[in-house]
């Protein structure tokens, strides 16, 4: 066990888990104090009839004021004004968000605004700009992924003057995160796994960078242990609520991990990935952890070989000689993508070269790959990563998880610093 | 004419409610350790009073007492004493006025007047130097302070001290008058009238009072004479242009009260000054008397009336602090409080809080910054308490605890602020939180040491505590002699030392070795006027003694109403919000040096007196001194604030910005890397919460800068945070990698991501450059292979450029 000299860890979200979790918001509502939600979701979530379902399972106790679905995939500041003012026309007292990653950022910024009862995002842009409470929200995810219901970070787009705003305060965590399997039951075979990739690359990276610590590892480990158990199931039988739940459940332990310990260059190249060719992030997260694990493995051998046993079961840890865990460990990993590449007929990918868009073109053309080298040079991540990174090193990393080969370990650039 | 020598020491002693009257007098001990005046009357209190007493009701005392320098014809000697238990503050109060009652009743023979007891119907007390006689006041009830004075003494013979309507009706902000003098704050006027007493007739001129030892006191009395002629404030600036003088130099240093204190100075000002007012007026002098410095001025209007000019505190907070610059109008205002026996310096804040709070929406009194309309209407109802008046006599805090507000309630314990805004003036700030009446500018008046005469920096907490102590002994020793505290300025000033050493090394000392500046200043003259009239002995230091005694009494005898650190505070706004006129938004840094204070002052952290202290002082501690027993429980620990880290620190970052600025000229990665930055982008590394800081920023045309210390200046677009000088030891002396820091939570990034990781990295290539591999590669994550050109050619150009400053 790995006890840094300092650490700090805080997630204060009520989790509500399990069969007619939902039933049970009216009660959690009243205890917030809240009479009449607003729902923001996503016109996804409203066709696959999400909505539906939670206004079925809430309304006998509650009164909804109003259902938004305007939601576009990437945040909006112009999104989030115009929600905040049906808020206010329709007298809510609460927010309930029904969706993912991004329904929930345009959640928190709304939230911000009513609850500030300002019409100007920008002045609360900033970590720990927030000095008070806001109003009760609730979050409802819709994908076993992102782990937003309980992270304090918020990213809203100004696509007028072409910037992203980040939020960062304790207030910003929802009151309540309520994780119902019916919420989860269609996802789509390719996206079940990308998200769930998403989460263990959470939990991987929440476990073996810098800033790990005692409590997020546990949150990391059972995350881990969860996907790596129920993920290929539920690709088999989507109909599997047990494996539904459990791989929900593990989205939110990779988030409480990740959010108090945060992550490494996965991340990094993978926002560069996304911000540069517009690939979902959970493919992007898929394609890169095991290159992220090798390229750290001189500073976190030791701590990806204890993942072995999480993802592959006692078994298979009890097999493998000490020296060689760390590399079964991504090599599980490795498998594990081939597996669903298998499964969901190809739509999963292994490298980025693989991926085309919908008219056949490459997503990740061979020369974007300095682009996005340049791009992961500004992203936050990088300074959480054990290992130095260079554009050098980025393109490097970057050109194999294109190509879809191995790194070469030995030209890796080694530092001293070591994980303490 | 009979003659007193030194003094007639008779006091005398009034039970309203008995009607029983009794004289006395005090032993040569407790003179000499009180001096008289202000400190003997807290000490006749003290030994009478028990704790807890309504102010307004039966067992409060009320004191009068008269000076031993009164009478002797040594200069600025015509003020009395009064002392009781304050309603509007709930705390000891003490007051000095110049007014003729004092000289009327010391030449009537006595030094002091007691007292106690409530009657039963309106009384007048009258004095002669053989009788004295309570008589029915009933038909005085209801007069105006002057029409009251000119029935009980149609000849001008006698000395009256007399409550107005204000007072009658137990306006909390009630003052006493005595001709056209006032003993002014916290509600003096409403202890008179809650015992009926209307008012208090002397007469005098019975008694010569001659100093014991003649050939000292003529020599300290020409002296003292000759150097009150030579000071400029006090032969010229009072003399000429009253206490208004301060006007000016007030708004130029960026304290004077404009819009409740929102502001600091005003393009109008000059309006008001007392250069303006001498010249529009035709000031002539109207004093107390005896007096050789001459502030009070009366003058005529335009329509041939003739009025007393209003001081200057009257002119700031009935002035600009209402966002008025008229000067008849103020002196309509001042007139007004003054026939109505009321406090202006209390009133005109009233009045602008409640314009305040007009305007944030809390109450609607149709008052309105700027607009003179319905002041006088304003100031008639708190005087008879009608309508909304009656909660506005009871003073700001009161008003605010029932409306809101209290963050722009301008007052301290109580008691509202004079027209000196602390937060250009630190050291006031600190002398208004810990004077023992509450925020009162004449307990401590470092404004003067620091906007006036610059003998201090205004914006540094520096020697701030020192002074403030040293001045409340001096001034507590002078308000018990009992002499004019204007004559400070020549007694203080003008000795040789102190006029001769060049204002520079004055400035140095006082501000680098207060306490050598303190034991260097000669304040002897008071003590010689003091001894020369007693006979009794008495040097310089045991006077300043006698001082500290009286001031930790008044503190003790506050401590057991409750008062403790928690009261010795300042207005919200003055924490926490800038002035209009200033850019920085500097703030009052109280704390640090109220525990500065409370070390020199020998009170517990608390703000409590401790035991040591009281029997240095020589004072019996009447009752348990916790406020609250419960604080034994917890021990309070200021922090040492660590000089050598602190130190330490502040070199390292200095170095270390002048290195990133010379690293930007000398190595082309760390100029490529400040090329991803755009143009006009500060950054800062900083240690919370207010420690050392290094601030750099490229400008217009790219060039990068180091910025110095000050994070306040400008805008900073990325703030690398400290979260504490311990922290920012452990990266500064190379034990934590920056990046482990930030995994840790100890170095917060506040900006936008991709700058931050450029800063980080341009940090961390610049300490590769300062230090050596072994301890570089403690502070990166990854010693870079740099060709030994880059680096040692690099590292000694950047060591060069950061030394000279290129």
């Amino acid at each position: 066990m790995h006890v840094p000299g300092y650490y700090e860890f805080f997630c204060p979200v009520k989790t509500v888990a399990g069969y007619h979790a939902l039933e049970k918001i009216p009660q959690l509502l009243n205890d917030l104090g809240a009479q009449r939600p607003m729902i923001i979701t996503d016109k996804g979530v409203v066709a696959a009839g999400l909505v539906d379902i939670v206004s079925a399972a809430i309304t006998p106790g509650v009164k909804i004021g109003a259902v938004e679905d305007d939601v576009p995939p990437d945040s909006d500041l112009t999104v989030v004004v115009q929600l905040a003012a049906v808020y206010r026309e329709s007298g809510c007292d609460a927010i309930i968000a029904v969706g993912g990653g991004s329904v929930m950022d345009t959640a928190k910024g709304v939230n911000i605004l009513v609850s500030e009862n300002s019409d100007d995002l920008m002045q609360f842009s900033g970590a720990g700009i927030l000095a008070r409470p806001l109003k009760p929200l609730m979050a409802i995810p819709t994908t076993a992924g992102t782990g937003s219901e309980v992270t304090l970070v918020a990213v809203i787009a100004d696509h007028a003057r072409n910037l992203k705003m980040l939020f960062a305060s304790y207030f910003l965590l929802p009151d309540v995160a309520v994780l119902d399997p019916r919420m989860t039951l269609t996802l789509p075979p390719a996206i079940t796994a990308a998200t769930a990739m998403d989460a263990l690359t959470h939990a991987v990276e929440a476990y073996t960078c810098l800033a790990k610590n005692p409590l997020s590892d546990a949150h990391a480990l059972l995350a881990i242990e969860l996907i790596g158990q129920n993920l290929l199931k539920v690709i088999n039988e989507p109909e599997n609520t047990d494996g539904r739940l459990a791989l929900a459940v593990a989205a939110t332990l990779a988030g409480v991990a990740f959010s108090n310990a945060m992550v490494g260059m996965v991340h990094t190249l993978g926002h560069s990935v996304g911000a540069v060719c517009g690939v979902p992030h959970g493919t992007c997260m898929a394609i890169l952890l095991p290159y992220g694990l090798e390229y750290n493995m001189h500073k976190n051998g030791h701590l990806t070989a204890q993942l072995l046993l999480p993802l592959s079961g006692a078994r298979v840890y009890a097999q493998t000689p000490a020296h060689l865990r760390a590399q079964h460990a991504i090599a599980a990993i490795r498998q594990l993508n081939q597996r669903l590449h298998q499964e969901t007929g190809g739509r999963h990918a292994r490298f980025f070269k693989e991926i085309t868009g919908p008219n056949g073109s490459a997503r990740v053309p061979a020369e974007s790959i300095e682009a996005i080298a340049d791009k992961a040079l500004g992203d936050g991540s990088i300074l959480c990563n054990p290992e130095e990174l260079d554009r050098d090193d980025l393109l490097m990393v970057m050109s194999h998880a294109w190509a879809g080969t191995p790194l070469d370990r030995n030209l890796v650039k080694k530092g001293g610093l070591q994980i303490r | 004419m009979k003659t007193i020598v030194g003094t007639s020491n008779r006091i005398v002693q009034i039970n309203l409610t008995t009607g029983q009257v009794a004289e006395f007098r005090v032993d040569a001990d407790d003179r000499r350790r009180f001096l008289g005046g202000k400190g003997l009357g807290l000490k006749l209190l003290y030994d009478r009073m028990d704790r807890g007493v309504d102010p307004l009701g039966e067992a409060n005392w009320l004191a009068f007492m008269m000076g031993v320098l009164m009478g002797t014809g040594a200069p600025c000697t015509g003020r009395f004493s009064a002392i009781t238990k304050s309603p509007l503050t709930g705390i000891m109060l003490h007051s000095s006025c110049g007014g003729p009652f004092g000289m009327a009743y010391k030449t009537a023979g006595y030094d002091g007047l007691l007292i106690s007891g409530k009657a039963p119907s309106p009384v007048v007390i009258d004095i002669d130097e053989n009788n004295v006689r309570v008589v029915d006041g009933t038909d005085c009830w209801g007069l105006d302070t002057q029409a009251v004075q000119k029935q009980l003494n149609p000849d001008g013979k006698a000395g009256v001290l007399a409550i107005g309507p204000a007072g009658e009706n137990q306006v909390l902000i009630a003052n006493v008058s005595s001709g056209h003098r006032f003993l002014g704050r916290g509600g003096m006027g409403a202890v008179m009238g809650s015992k009926y007493l209307k008012a208090i007739v002397a007469r005098g001129k019975t008694h010569k009072i001659v100093p014991a030892n003649q050939k000292l006191f003529n020599r300290a009395k020409k002296r003292a004479a000759g150097y009150i002629e030579k000071n400029p404030v006090t032969s010229d600036d009072y003399r000429n242009y009253g206490t208004s003088s301060h006007v000016n130099w007030c708004n130029d240093g960026g304290i004077l009260p404009v819009k409740n204190f929102q502001e600091g100075s005003h393009p109008q000002a000059d309006q008001v000054s007392g250069e303006t007012m001498r010249q529009r007026y035709h000031a002539t002098p109207s004093t107390c008397k005896p007096c050789s410095i001459m502030c009070g001025h009366k003058g005529t209007l335009a329509d041939g009336s003739v009025h007393q000019i209003p001081e200057y505190e009257t002119v700031g907070l009935l002035g600009p602090n209402l966002g008025i610059f008229e000067p008849d109008t103020i002196t309509a205002f001042n007139d007004r409080c003054g026939l109505l026996g009321m406090d202006t310096i209390s009133a005109g804040s009233v009045l602008a809080w409640c314009m305040e709070a007009g305007e944030k929406g809390l109450i609607a009194t149709g008052l309105k910054f700027g607009a003179a309309d319905g002041i006088a209407q304003a100031l008639d109802d708190m005087a008879t308490r009608r309508g909304f008046g009656d909660e506005m006599a009871n003073g700001t805090r009161l008003l605010s605890k029932r409306y809101g507000g209290a963050d722009f309630a301008i007052q301290v314990k109580g008691l509202e602020m004079p027209a000196y805004d602390p937060r250009g003036s630190w050291g006031q700030g600190l002398a208004y939180a810990v004077a023992n009446r509450g925020a009162c500018h004449l307990s401590a008046t470092t404004f003067a040491l620091e906007v006036a005469f610059g003998f201090l920096n205004p914006y540094t907490t520096r020697a701030k505590a020192r002074f403030v102590s040293f001045f409340e002994n001096l001034i507590a020793a002078v308000n018990s002699l009992h002499t004019c505290q204007f004559t400070s300025y020549a007694y203080v000033l003008e000795p040789p030392i102190v006029k001769h050493t060049p204002k520079f090394m004055l400035r140095l000392i006082m501000q680098y070795l207060p306490a050598v500046a303190i034991m260097l200043m000669d304040i002897s003259i008071y003590s010689k006027l003091w001894r020369s009239v007693t006979g009794l002995r008495l040097n310089q230091w045991q006077m300043l003694k006698a001082g500290a005694r009286i001031h930790v009494l008044e503190r003790t005898m506050n401590t057991g109403e409750g008062i403790s650190r928690k009261d010795d505070t300042l207005p919200r706004r003055f924490l926490t919000e800038g002035r209009g006129c200033d850019a920085k938004k500097r703030t009052v840094p109280l704390q640090p040096m109220l525990d500065a204070y409370y070390r020199l002052r020998g009170y517990t952290p608390h703000g409590i007196p401790t035991e040591k202290t009281l029997r240095r002082l020589g004072i019996n501690p009447k009752w348990d001194m916790r406020t609250d027993p419960r604080l034994d429980d917890f021990k309070m620990v200021s922090p040492g604030g660590k000089p050598v880290k602190r130190l330490y620190l502040s070199i390292m970052l200095w170095f270390m910005g002048r290195a990133i600025q010379a690293a930007a000229r000398v190595d082309r990665e760390v100029r490529e890397a400040f090329d991803a930055i755009p143009d006009g982008f500060t950054f800062a590394l900083t240690v919370a919460p207010d420690g050392p800081a290094l601030v750099v920023g490229k400008d217009k045309a790219g060039k990068v800068r180091y910025l110095g210390a000050n994070t306040k200046e400008r805008y900073i677009d990325l703030k690398l945070i400290i979260k504490n000088i311990e922290a920012a030891i452990l990266l500064f002396t190379f034990q934590e990698a920056t990046v482990t820091a930030v995994a840790r939570d100890r170095l917060i990034v506040d900006g936008e991501g991709p700058a931050a990781c450029t800063v980080v990295r341009i940090l961390d290539m610049v300490e590769v450059f300062l230090l050596p591999k072994r301890l570089a590669s403690l502070a990166v994550r990854r010693y870079p292979q740099w060709p030994p050109s880059r680096k040692y050619v690099g590292r000694a150009l950047i060591y060069l450029r950061a030394l000279v400053g290129l």
